[in-house]
C-alpha cells in the first residue's frame, strides 16, 4: 500500500475535524443568539487553524505526579485508534476491504476506552480519575447494546462486510426496517462519544473537565481531535449502516456525495441535541441502558433473527 | 508474513515478561493487553481473522476493561514500575537477553524438538471456513455439539455455571 | 451459606471426581478436576477469617496452576496424536507432564509445600474433605496413566513424599499439620507401589481414606486443633482414649492392625521387584511417623493437661458429642487385618 493513499484518507479527516470544531461553535453561537467565532478570517474559518497553532505551540506540561510513559501514551493511542477506525469505511471503497470489517471498528473502538483509562490514571489527579472510571464505565456498558443492535442489524445484511450494507440497501434504507434499532443505536453512539446530554465525563462542574484535567497543549490536542474524529466516524458509520447511501458503479462519487450529506447531516444533529438538552444524571444514565435499551435490544435481536427465518427471506451468507 | 508473526510473536513474550516481572498492577495490565493485541494480530495473520477479532473483542475489550477499572480504582499513587529501581530493571533487561537467546538457539538448531516441531507454523493456523460446500464445518460442529456430545455440554455448560455461581458466592460478603 | 448454594455446591464437589472418574476423555477429566476445584473454595472460606482466605487463596492458585499444566500436556499430547486419550505413542514430556500436575493436586514431593499450610487454614471438616476426597480424582487420573510415566520420576517422587511426610510431620504441633504431613507420607507409599502393582494403591487408598475419617471423626467433635489440646481427651469422653491410641497406632502401620495390611503388601511387592533399597527406606521412615503418631498418643491418654478440678467433674457426663461415622470407621481401620485374604 502506498502512503499516499493512507495520506490521502487521514488528511481529509483532519481537515473535516478541524471544520468540525468550528461549526459545532458557530451553530452553537446562533442556537444561543450570538455570533460565535468571526474575527480570524472572513466568518471565524481560520479559527481552527489559529487553535491548532495555539495548541501545539504551547509548551506540553507534564505534572510532577504523573506516570510519564503512560502519560504519553495515552493521547497518541487515542488519536491512533481513531484513525485506525476509519480504514474498513467504504466511502465507497475502503482503504483496506476487509471481510470482518464491523467486527475491526467495534474491536478498535472498544480499544479506545484503554486511553482514557491510562491517561485518568496517569494524570495521578483525583479528578482525572473519577472523570476517567464514569467515562469508562459510560462506554463500556453502551458498547453492549451497540454491539447488539449492530448483530441484529447484520442479520440481515448476511455478512460483517461493511461493502456488503451498500448492496443490503439498495432499495430501501435499513433505518426503515430497524427503527427502534436505529434510534437506540443513534442515542447509543451520542453516548459512546461522550457527547451531551451524555457528557459525564466532562461534568465542569464536579470534575473540572474529566480525564484530560493534567493535560496541556499538544497532548490535549490529540485528545480533543480523536474526540471529534470519533463522532464524525460515528455518523459516518451510522449513515452506512442505516441510511444507505446511493451507490452506482459508474458514479462513485454520488456514493461519496451523498454519503457526506447524511454524515454532516446527523453530526450537525449532534450540535443540535448539544444546544437543547441539559446533562444527565449518572444513574439515570446507567439505567437508560441497562434496564431500557438492553432488554429491548435483547428482544428485538431474538427478534431480527427469527424474521428472516420465519419469512424465508435469509441473505446470502459468506 | 511470517517475519509479521515473528515480531508480533516477540511482542507476545516481551508482554508476558512485563507482567510477570511485577510492576504495580496497571502496569501489568497493560502488558497483558499489549501481548493479548499480539497475539490476536497473530491469529489474523494467520487467517483466523473472525476468531482474532472475537477474542479482541471480548478479551480486550470486556475482561481486560474490567481488570483496568479495578486496577485503576485500587491502584497506590506512585507505582512501582520496571525503572522505578534497578533491580528490576537489570531483571528486565537480563530476561530480555535471555529470550533473545533461546530464539537465536532455536533458530541456529533449526528449531527445538520438545513435542511439537515448534519450527514449523503447520500446526498454528487457524483457517476460516471460506470453502465451498453445502454446510460451513462450523455448522456441522455445532450441530454435532448439540447432539451426539449432548453431555459434554451439559457438563461444560454446568461447569462455566459453577465458575459464576462460585465467584458470587465467594465475593458477596456476609 | 444457604442451603441451596450448600447443596449445588457439594453436588459439584460429589459430581467433579465422579466425571473425572467415568470418563476416558482427557478434557472431560479435565472438567472433573475444576469443577471439584471450583466446588471446594467456597467450603474452605465458609467460616470466613483471614486463614481461610489465605489457604484458600493458596489452594486455588496451586490447583489452577495444576490443571494449567495437566491442560498444557494434554493439548500437547492432541497436538502430537490427535486424540483426547492417552496412548502408548504419547511422549515422554507430556505424560511426566501429566504426573507433574497430578503430583500437584495429590500434594506430592516436591510438590507438597501447599498441602501442611492449606490444610492448617481450613476447618477440620474440610480438611477432611481436602485430604480424602480430593485425591480421588488426580488418583484416578493417574491410575489410568501409569504405565506411559516413567517409573523413575514415579519413585523419586514416592520417595521423596515419605521423607517430607516423615521428617516434616515431626516438629509439628498442630493436629492439621500433622494429618496433613501423614497424608504425604502415605501418598508416598500409594504411589512408590504404582509401577508395579497398581491395584495395591487403590487397596493403600481405601485404607488411607478409612484411618483419616476414624481419626477426624475423633478431631472435629472436639476441636482438637493441637496436640496440647488432646490431652483433654481424656476427660471429654473417656472411651475415646483407646480408640484415638490405636488408630494412630495402625495410621503408624504397627501390625494387628489395619494399617500394616498395605505397608505389609507393599514392601513384599517391592521386595518381589528386586527394589530392596526404596522398601528399606520406607520401611525405616514409617518409624519416624509412627514415632509422632506415637506423641500424639503419649499426650493423649498418658499426660494430664493442668486443669481445675470442678471442669474434672463434669464434663465428661454431658457434652458428649456423638459422630456417626466412628464406630464403623474405628472398627473398619483397626481391625481389618484379618480380611487381608479377601481383598487380594
Amino acid at each position: 500500500m502506498h502512503l499516499i493513499n493512507i495520506l490521502m484518507l487521514l488528511i481529509p479527516i483532519l481537515i473535516a475535524m478541524a471544520f468540525l470544531t468550528l461549526v459545532e461553535r458557530k451553530i452553537l453561537g446562533y442556537m444561543q443568539l450570538r455570533k460565535g467565532p468571526n474575527i480570524v478570517g472572513p466568518y471565524g474559518i481560520l479559527q481552527p487553524f489559529a487553535d491548532a497553532m495555539k495548541l501545539f505551540i504551547k509548551e506540553p506540561l507534564r505534572p510532577l505526579a504523573t506516570s510519564t510513559s503512560l502519560f504519553i501514551i495515552a493521547p497518541t493511542l487515542s488519536l491512533m485508534l481513531a484513525f485506525s477506525l476509519w480504514i474498513p469505511l467504504p466511502m465507497p471503497h475502503p482503504l483496506i476491504n476487509m471481510n470482518m470489517g464491523m467486527l475491526f471498528i467495534l474491536a478498535i473502538s472498544s480499544l479506545s476506552v484503554y486511553s482514557i483509562l491510562w491517561s485518568g490514571w496517569a494524570s495521578n489527579s483525583k479528578y482525572s480519575m473519577f472523570g476517567a472510571l464514569r467515562a469508562i464505565a459510560q462506554t463500556i456498558s453502551y458498547e453492549v447494546t451497540m454491539a447488539i443492535i449492530l448483530l441484529s442489524v447484520l442479520l440481515m445484511n448476511g455478512s460483517f462486510s461493511l461493502q456488503f450494507l451498500i448492496t443490503t440497501q439498495e432499495h430501501t434504507w435499513l433505518l426503515l426496517m430497524s427503527w427502534p434499532l436505529a434510534m437506540m443505536w443513534f442515542i447509543s453512539t451520542l453516548a459512546e462519544t461522550n457527547r451531551a446530554p451524555f457528557d459525564l465525563t466532562e461534568g465542569e462542574s464536579e470534575l473540572v473537565s474529566g480525564f484530560n484535567v493534567e493535560y496541556a497543549a499538544g497532548p490535549f490536542a490529540l485528545f480533543f481531535m480523536a474526540e471529534y474524529t470519533n463522532i464524525i466516524l460515528m455518523n459516518a458509520l451510522s449513515t452506512i449502516v442505516f441510511l444507505g447511501p446511493i451507490h452506482s458503479l459508474y458514479l462513485p462519487h454520488v456514493y461519496t456525495t451523498d454519503f457526506m450529506i447524511k454524515t454532516l447531516m446527523l453530526t450537525s444533529l449532534f450540535l443540535w441535541i448539544r444546544a437543547s438538552y441539559p446533562r444527565f444524571r449518572y444513574d439515570q444514565l446507567m439505567h437508560l441502558l441497562w434496564k431500557n435499551f438492553l432488554p429491548l435490544t435483547l428482544a428485538l435481536c431474538t427478534w431480527h433473527i427469527s424474521i428472516p427465518i420465519f419469512m424465508a427471506s435469509i441473505p446470502p451468507y459468506t | 508474513m511470517m517475519e509479521s508473526i515473528l515480531i508480533l510473536s516477540s511482542f507476545i513474550a516481551l508482554g508476558c515478561l512485563g507482567t510477570s516481572l511485577k510492576p504495580s498492577p496497571i502496569y501489568g495490565g497493560m502488558c497483558l493487553i499489549i501481548s493479548g493485541c499480539a497475539g490476536c494480530l497473530a491469529v489474523m495473520g494467520l487467517g483466523g481473522s473472525f476468531l482474532g477479532l472475537m477474542v479482541f473483542l471480548i478479551y480486550l475489550g470486556g475482561m481486560m476493561v474490567v481488570f483496568g477499572y479495578t486496577t485503576a480504582m485500587s491502584a497506590e499513587e506512585y507505582p512501582e514500575t520496571w525503572v522505578s529501581s534497578w533491580l528490576m530493571f537489570g531483571v528486565l533487561v537480563m530476561s530480555i537477553f535471555m529470550e533473545l537467546g533461546m530464539t537465536f538457539v532455536t533458530n541456529y538448531y533449526e528449531g527445538v524438538e520438545v513435542v511439537l516441531n515448534f519450527n514449523s507454523m503447520g500446526g498454528w493456523v487457524v483457517y476460516d471456513g471460506d470453502e465451498l460446500g453445502l454446510m460451513g464445518d462450523g455448522g456441522a460442529g455445532v450441530a454435532a455439539l448439540y447432539s451426539c456430545s449432548a453431555w459434554l455440554m451439559v457438563v461444560s455448560g454446568w461447569t462455566l455455571f459453577m465458575g459464576i455461581f462460585i465467584i458470587i458466592e465467594i465475593t458477596r460478603g456476609n | 451459606m444457604n442451603p441451596i448454594t450448600l447443596l449445588i455446591i457439594y453436588f459439584t464437589i460429589l459430581s467433579g471426581p465422579m466425571v473425572t472418574m467415568l470418563s476416558n476423555n482427557f478434557f472431560l477429566m479435565w472438567i472433573g478436576l475444576e469443577m471439584n476445584l471450583l466446588a471446594i473454595i467456597p467450603v474452605m472460606t465458609n467460616k470466613s477469617n483471614p486463614r481461610t482466605t489465605e489457604a484458600a487463596t493458596k489452594y486455588f492458585i496451586t490447583q489452577a496452576t495444576a490443571s494449567m499444566i495437566f491442560l498444557l500436556s494434554i493439548i500437547m499430547n492432541y497436538k502430537q496424536l490427535g486424540t483426547w486419550t492417552i496412548q502408548p505413542q504419547t511422549s515422554s514430556l507430556t505424560s511426566t507432564l501429566i504426573f507433574i500436575s497430578l503430583a500437584i493436586k495429590l500434594g506430592l514431593s516436591p510438590f507438597h509445600a501447599w498441602l501442611p499450610e492449606v490444610t492448617q487454614g481450613i476447618p477440620l471438616s474440610t480438611g477432611l474433605l481436602l485430604l480424602t476426597w480430593q485425591k480421588l480424582a488426580p488418583l484416578s487420573i493417574l491410575f489410568q496413566v501409569y504405565e506411559l510415566i516413567n517409573p523413575h520420576v514415579l519413585i523419586m517422587s514416592a520417595c521423596a513424599s515419605v521423607m517430607i511426610g516423615a521428617w516434616g510431620g515431626l516438629n509439628q504441633t498442630q493436629t492439621r499439620k500433622i494429618m496433613a504431613y501423614s497424608s504425604i507420607a502415605h501418598m508416598g507409599w500409594m504411589i512408590s507401589i504404582l509401577p508395579y502393582n497398581p491395584s495395591l494403591t487403590i487397596i493403600n487408598l481405601i485404607i488411607y481414606i478409612l484411618l483419616t475419617l476414624a481419626m477426624f471423626s475423633i478431631l472435629h467433635p472436639h476441636s482438637f486443633f493441637s496436640i496440647k489440646s488432646t490431652s483433654l481427651l481424656w476427660n471429654k469422653s473417656p472411651i475415646m482414649l483407646p480408640l484415638m491410641s490405636s488408630i494412630l497406632l495402625s495410621m503408624g502401620g504397627l501390625p494387628p492392625l489395619t494399617g500394616f495390611l498395605p505397608k505389609w503388601l507393599i514392601i513384599t511387592e517391592l521386595l518381589k521387584n528386586n527394589n530392596q533399597l526404596l522398601a528399606s527406606i520406607m520401611a525405616i521412615l514409617a518409624l519416624v511417623n509412627l514415632f509422632f503418631y506415637t506423641r500424639l498418643i503419649y499426650s493423649t491418654s498418658l499426660t494430664t493437661f493442668p486443669s481445675t478440678n470442678n471442669s474434672k467433674m463434669f464434663n465428661h457426663q454431658k457434652n458428649m458429642k456423638k459422630y456417626p461415622t466412628l464406630p464403623l470407621t474405628a472398627i473398619t481401620s483397626t481391625l481389618m487385618l484379618p480380611l487381608l485374604p479377601l481383598m487380594l
